[in-house]
């Protein structure tokens, strides 16, 4: 079969775009769209922490957390109804579900001494998890997982005082941009 | 000259192997996530994937999910091969 080099360049862009746009679409799993659901959630979550009473940060905490949990669902249903994925895509959800019940029993045993010892006791637990599906599956994760930890480490222990401002901004940040930079240029 | 696959050549077939060779491997496409993907009717993208499939290229399965019919359609090991080295192919054709 013969065809002209005009075709085969013309063909060689039909097979990249539509590999973008599919891979756009459907986000590998919907991956982008959970760290910039996150990012947006941990954003309004920390800066609640610096700027409100613990009381009232906690209940804000915790209804974010709730609609970030139902929005992560709503995302996994959209996603899984265009694909089928091999049954062991779904042990994901289930390692993240041990991971933040984990989390809670530790906070329960730990009793830390204030908000924001609670905050970055779950936002390390939170972090293994990046890193360790970055190790599994993708390896940009574990570098987010890595660098949040060492920006959250350094704002709990050197400036406590601007933790929550900083986990908000660079925390926060971190997680909504980078989904955002692999929605836009993920080939 | 490269060996170019008449089969995955033609456009709505060269579009069908490349959004489901942009999945991961055992991963499955629905009919209607495909379709509405490379903007084709429904008829059109049944014949092309009939086509596919006699060729081993991609297999479809049907199942039902919640009661509604749902259209599933994975390529295979040959078609990912087979797509592939057709890219390959383009490639060398323009010296890449």
């Amino acid at each position: 079969m013969d065809i002209t080099h005009e075709e085969a360049k013309e063909s060689l862009k039909i097979v990249e775009e539509v590999q973008r746009r599919a891979r756009k679409a459907l986000a590998h799993g919907g991956g982008p769209y959970y760290l910039m659901l996150w990012g947006v959630v941990w954003f309004f979550g920390y800066l609640g922490g610096q700027f409100l009473n613990e009381k009232t940060s906690g209940i804000l905490w915790m209804v974010l957390v709730g609609l970030g949990i139902v929005a992560s669902v709503v995302i996994g249903a959209w996603i899984s109804k265009q694909v089928r994925r091999p049954l062991h895509d779904y042990r994901i959800g289930l390692f993240w579900l041990a991971l933040l019940l984990y989390a809670n029993l530790a906070v329960w045993v730990a009793k830390p001494v204030s908000g924001e010892a609670v905050a970055f006791l779950i936002t390390l637990f939170v972090m293994l998890g990046y890193v360790v599906m970055g190790l599994w599956m993708w390896g940009p994760l574990a570098w987010i997982g890595v660098g949040v930890t060492v920006v959250a480490t350094i704002g709990y222990l050197w400036v406590p005082g601007y933790f929550n401002l900083i986990m908000a901004i660079l925390g926060g940040g971190a997680l909504f941009f980078s989904g955002s930079y692999i929605l836009r240029n993920w080939r | 000259m490269a060996e170019l696959d008449p089969i995955i050549h033609q456009p709505v077939r060269l579009k069908i192997m490349a959004a489901l060779t942009a999945l991961s491997d055992d991963s499955q496409m629905d009919f209607v996530a495909l379709r509405n993907l490379l903007g084709v009717t429904d008829g059109n993208l049944g014949a092309h994937l009939r086509k596919l499939e006699d060729a081993g290229y991609v297999s479809i399965e049907k199942v039902f999910v919640a009661r509604k019919p749902h259209t599933y359609i994975s390529v295979t090991p040959k078609g990912r091969e087979a797509f592939e080295g057709h890219v390959k192919s383009l490639k060398k054709i323009l010296g890449k």
